[in-house]
């Protein structure tokens, strides 16, 4: 399509929109039928349902219509909007997320997808590009800082629980399609679909699916042994989620299939990993106590990063089964003064590694965990933003071999009027196994120290300022090192971290009109001089910029449309060393986005040019060392070229769009 | 309407429990004038709606408007500006920010038929007909039925007694 045509095409849509335009005033229909008694009992505040364990501390929250609204594209886009998170290419050429400059593989970030973890068990982290259609998200949280107690284990310096849409709102279904004019930059095609059905008496079903393709170009050498190999890839993917409550039951199951194909060479990257989560919560008096068994059951096809033909003898061809048993106790109290919600867990975890190459079985290991974490509120006054809230968790996993990981964290959270102050800290370790290393017998277990304090200010309710002072170190840090002869294996960093500060401003101007920004600053901290020159290259920190500036302006043009201008500013990025080039030049990238949304439209349409200034742009690239023509870095990934995005949602059957609660029995709590 | 939450940055969850729903008085607004009179040059031609200082609300009645009609009339809803003379509209809304404004409003209103209607303490003293007060979450009015009569608008017995307080 050429550039006339193009804008020809954003013409038209644009036309349309305007068609399916409709004055939302149902609101008002029955207006007359009401009398002024009834609105004497209304409340006057906007019914904004906040539950008391998502506090804002060091919870985050972001809505599907925020980022929908906001011109995300998908789960990068929407990470990208909440300070702290950046995206990097592992020497894999897996795109993954990073925290706080922390790479988010090896456990150190734990993503779920309603409380079913996505993590792989391999590396323990996830590729996230295009992984998730951003459709089917209701909301996503995010706990910041000494991640979610009963995650951990394999623990986390933050985590991401994504709310999928549910079947008892959802009646109907929504198709998404999507093209991108994408340069150099990864593929923004795709389908997806999220359907589902309230069978009334608290049943539903819903089903998630989504078919994603496209090439990424310009990707440079991957081997040494293929130095051309990987001009041009195909990408496919194929995501599938499915969830059925029966009354108490909650079943979910997830599979995630993610394939390339080189078209140089036969060559193809893999990875299947299938999730079932079987969960009921049974109240025991109530609603004050209950108990709730999770029955958790995975199988992980291998990531074959570089599959030749024959098949190399690679350590990553592993079949992965895991089974884990969780036991739940909830426990909640309130009083006009006090509120109280407490979590005792056990966890029974089983995992078998199969070798494919030769079919061998390796020993299964097992381990225990048991967990106890606790919110308290103290109201300190009759109004709502005047408390105290001290959470409390901790940790002990008990597995053969290892030694005894015990991990506390603890959280302070005050409000007074208009300010509010946070203050968290955690400690926790990794074990080894917990991601299926078990070739290298001397690994050692890492020990991480997470800490963060944040002050916010709220002016009259529409502008609020806030700075988010940060600490992550770590002990013995795993780190994932490729060699050259594929037998890969993992090492320990002596120590690594990162500290930095994070501001928002954010300034409701007036309604329709709305201003966020964030700037981060940030520091690596580590002991090796030499950090980036390991064989891998993997750090287990981030190339990030140390400083970056994000800027975001919607203005709410008429009803149901939005018009939304990004900036991100990249400051040179630094401390990529052994890529034989230490920098990337600063980057600046702007996107105009406009987004039409109705619930009483059967259409939505999300279009934009993104990355404006930058047509040729090209991510930097792990893989051209000179050095060490083989190995890549964790390398950043700030975005692709320029693009003309264009998203159609059908809206098919009775929609209903009011998703502001959801029932999940399971939270994340902190 | 597909509004975003502000819930990316979390200082807005918790702050949202405090934010006013605006929509909740547009409806008392158009059940005011069921309760209110004016006088029978004002009953023809459209009914007209001032709203100063209040984007929210001029935003919820002019979607309001485009369905309904009060006492058969249009209703049409405008923004009124501090140096407007708001004596044709039948309602003139002042919301918190414009407050200040109102004695200059009431000045220029004089006796004619415009029903005043504010949401800050003290209005009623400074020459507001119906003061919106937020009394344990719920919206409630005072009432001043002299000074609307004194502009030739008579209100019901019955509103008069819902009121919180009448002067």
């Amino acid at each position: 399509m050429n550039k006339q045509n193009k804008l020809l095409f954003l013409l038209l849509l644009l036309g349309i929109g305007s068609v399916q335009a409709q004055i939302d005033t149902n609101e008002f229909k029955d207006l007359d039928e009401i009398d002024i008694y009834s609105l004497l009992k209304e409340s006057v505040f906007k019914k904004v349902v906040v539950r008391f364990e998502e506090s804002p501390g060091n919870l985050t929250e972001i809505t599907h219509d925020e980022f929908a609204n906001r011109g995300a594209r998908d789960l990068m886009d929407v990470m990208r909007m909440i300070p702290g998170f950046e995206f990097a290419q592992n020497v894999n050429g897996q795109i993954g997320m990073g925290y706080q400059g922390m790479w988010a593989q090896q456990n150190k970030i734990t993503l779920l997808v309603d409380n079913v973890v996505l993590n792989d068990g391999l590396l323990g982290g996830f590729s996230i590009a295009q992984r998730i259609p951003i459709d089917m998200i209701e909301k996503i949280q995010i706990v910041k800082g000494a991640g979610s107690v009963q995650f951990q284990g394999a623990n986390t310096i933050t985590t991401i629980n994504i709310i999928t849409r549910s079947g008892d709102k959802l009646e109907g279904a929504r198709v998404s399609v999507s093209n991108g004019s994408y340069d150099s930059t990864f593929a923004r095609r795709g389908i997806s679909v999220v359907m589902g059905d309230n069978l009334g008496k608290n049943k539903y079903w819903t089903v998630i699916g989504s078919y994603n393709s496209g090439k990424i170009t310009n990707i440079g050498k991957i081997t040494p042994t293929s130095p051309s190999w990987e001009q041009q890839c195909n990408l496919s993917e194929l995501f599938l989620f499915a969830k059925l409550k029966l009354n108490k039951w909650d079943i979910k199951y997830l599979l995630n299939n993610y394939t390339s194909q080189a078209t140089i060479r036969q060559s193809t990257i893999r990875s299947l990993v299938q999730n079932l989560q079987i969960s009921n919560e049974f109240k025991i008096k109530k609603t004050d106590l209950s108990i709730l068994p999770v029955l958790n059951m995975s199988t992980q096809l291998p990531m074959n990063w570089i599959v030749q033909s024959p098949m190399v003898t690679d350590t990553n061809n592993i079949m992965q089964s895991k089974a884990q048993a969780r036991l739940m106790l909830k426990h909640a109290y309130e009083d006009n003064k006090i509120k109280s919600l407490s979590y005792f867990g056990v966890d029974y975890n089983w995992e078998q590694n199969t070798l494919l190459q030769n079919k061998t079985k390796l020993n299964p290991y097992t381990s225990t965990s048991f967990y106890a974490q606790n919110v308290f509120q103290k109201n300190l006054s009759r109004i709502f933003i005047n408390r105290l809230l001290v959470k409390t968790g901790v940790k002990a996993d008990i597995q053969a071999g290892q030694k005894l990981n015990v991990s506390p964290k603890i959280g302070i959270e005050y409000y007074y009027k208009n300010l509010q102050i946070n203050a968290f800290a955690g400690h926790y370790g990794i074990n080894p196994n917990n991601y299926g290393n078990y070739l290298n017998a001397n690994l050692k277990q890492e020990q991480i120290q997470s800490a963060q304090f944040r002050v916010n200010y709220i002016f009259k309710s529409n502008c609020n300022i806030a700075a988010n002072v940060f600490m992550n170190k770590s002990s013995n840090m795993i780190s994932f090192m490729q060699k050259k002869d594929y037998n890969d294996t993992f090492v320990n960093i002596a120590s690594a971290g990162s500290q930095g500060i994070e501001l928002e401003f954010n300034w409701k101007l007036m309604d329709g009109l709305h201003f966020k920004s964030y700037y981060t600053y940030f520091q690596k901290a580590h002991k090796d001089s030499n950090l980036y020159s390991l064989e891998s290259g993997n750090s287990g920190l981030l190339g990030f910029a140390s400083h970056k500036l994000y800027a975001s302006l919607q203005y709410n043009l008429v009803n149901n449309y939005w018009i939304n201008l990004n900036g991100q500013y990249y400051s040179k990025i630094t401390g990529i060393k052994s890529g034989g080039r230490d920098k990337q030049d600063p980057l600046l990238m702007l996107d105009v986005t406009m987004n039409y949304s109705s619930p009483k439209s059967p259409i939505e349409v999300h279009t934009g040019i993104y990355n404006i200034l930058n047509h040729n742009f090209k991510y930097f690239q792990a893989y051209n060392n000179p050095n060490n023509s083989s190995m890549g870095i964790n390398n950043p990934v700030p975005g692709g070229g320029r693009e003309l995005f264009l998203k159609i949602i059908f809206k098919l059957g009775f929609y209903d769009n009011d998703h502001q609660s959801v029932n999940y029995s399971n939270p994340i709590i902190f | 309407m597909a509004v975003g939450t502000m819930a990316t940055f979390p200082v807005f969850d918790a702050w949202a429990q405090q934010e006013i729903d605006y929509t909740l008085h547009a409806k008392f607004l158009y059940h005011f004038t069921k309760y209110v009179e004016w006088p029978e040059d004002r009953r023809a031609g459209n009914f007209v709606v001032g709203i100063t200082g209040n984007d929210e609300l001029y935003n919820t009645m002019t979607r309001m408007a485009q369905v309904k009609k009060i006492k058969g009339q249009t209703m049409v809803v405008l923004r009124v500006k501090n140096t407007d003379d708001p004596s044709n509209c039948h309602i003139l809304f002042v919301g918190k920010s414009k407050n200040a404004a109102l004695p200059g409003f009431v000045l220029k209103i004089g006796n004619k038929s415009v029903l005043v209607i504010t949401e800050r303490t003290g209005s009623i003293r400074q020459g507001s007909d119906i003061n919106f007060v937020i009394n344990n979450n719920n919206l409630n009015f005072e009432l001043n039925s002299t000074g609307a009569s004194g502009k030739r608008m008579a209100v019901s017995s019955e509103l008069r007694n819902l009121a919180l307080r009448n002067e």
